[in-house]
């Protein structure tokens, strides 16, 4: 079955698909060339580094 | 020649189509092939995509949805020619040889977890408060007595704890229902309004695995729920890889 085209796609469900918790693999693979730790970068690190006042629904 | 790492969109089972669109670096994408699985990568330069310039990048938010999207695009192309294990954003080896390795370590998992997924596709489910916060800060009439204030006040706190279980017992049948029709259902946390731009209250942020033949009855099932379930609008994404049913733990 095709997939939904990327550009109908919203950002914030694509989040909560490749970043957000426990989605894929995690556990099991590991990046060689270094150890950076991607679970640690959660949506929440992303909306501490946006500027609030940029994003705010008026 | 600068040095380049391989990040690896997604695992399937040959005979594989290399997908034929650019990866997270403009990149072509090729397929690294080990026993029983293929991995689709693309090799990046360690300029962008080394620790240091990753951790940096991952911070900016237009850097992050570009990759993403040009990610779900590799994973979504792959997936035309048959079941998909979707890795995470960002998952990279020094070169094919380590890909190759990690094929053979979780070649029980993966094959596992392609057999699980096959002829299915993921579909979000997301559900939002249809009436608009009642209690949000209503002009009403001019306050009398202090006892009147307060038990207005009293009242409001009691509206708003009525709401906030009706939400939720809402939210739990409009999840039953879906799960109902699906092979397996996930909760994913609820969206920053911040991020989804949605001024809605969000009650259900939900992902379900259903079997490509019954995706139209699930589709017209959640349409219709929208009507039985009162005060939540239903909005359905999908179909989407099975980003969230490889190896990752099902909600209740």
């Amino acid at each position: 079955m095709s997939t939904l085209p990327a550009e109908q796609v919203s950002l914030v469900d694509l989040i909560d698909r490749l970043l957000a918790e426990g989605v894929v693999v995690a556990g099991r693979v590991t990046l060689s060339i270094a150890d950076v730790d991607l679970v640690d970068i959660s949506l929440h690190a992303l909306l501490g580094s946006v500027n609030p006042g940029v994003l705010e629904p008026e | 020649m600068t040095e380049t790492a391989v990040w690896v969109y997604a695992v399937a089972r040959p005979p594989a189509q290399t997908p034929i669109v650019n990866g997270v670096a403009g990149e072509s994408v090729r397929l690294v092939r080990r026993d029983r699985l293929v991995a689709a990568v693309g090799s990046v330069s360690l300029d962008e995509y080394g620790e240091e310039a990753l951790r940096r990048n991952l911070e900016d938010l237009s850097w992050l949805e570009s990759r993403a999207r040009l990610h779900h695009q590799v994973v979504s192309a792959l997936a035309v020619s048959g079941p998909v294990v979707p890795m995470r954003l960002a998952i990279m080896y020094d070169d094919d040889e380590r890909v190759q390795q990690m094929l053979a370590e979780t070649q029980r998992e993966i094959e596992d977890a392609l057999a699980a997924v096959s002829g299915c596709s993921e579909w979000g489910v997301k559900g939002y408060a249809s009436d608009a916060g009642v209690t949000e800060a209503e002009p009403g009439p001019a306050p009398g007595s202090g006892t009147a204030y307060l038990q207005r006040k009293r009242d409001d706190l009691a509206a708003r704890d009525r709401a906030r279980k009706s939400n939720a017992a809402k939210a739990e049948s409009v999840y039953r229902a879906a799960r109902s029709l699906a092979v397996a259902g996930r909760r994913h946390a609820l969206q920053d309004r911040q991020l989804s731009g949605e001024s809605r209250e969000m009650l259900l942020n939900a992902a379900f695995l259903v079997e490509d033949e019954r995706s139209h009855e699930f589709a017209a099932d959640m349409a219709s729920l929208g009507g039985t379930v009162q005060g939540v609008d239903i909005q359905l994404t999908g179909p989407w890889p099975p980003y969230s049913f490889t190896f990752a733990a099902e909600s209740p």
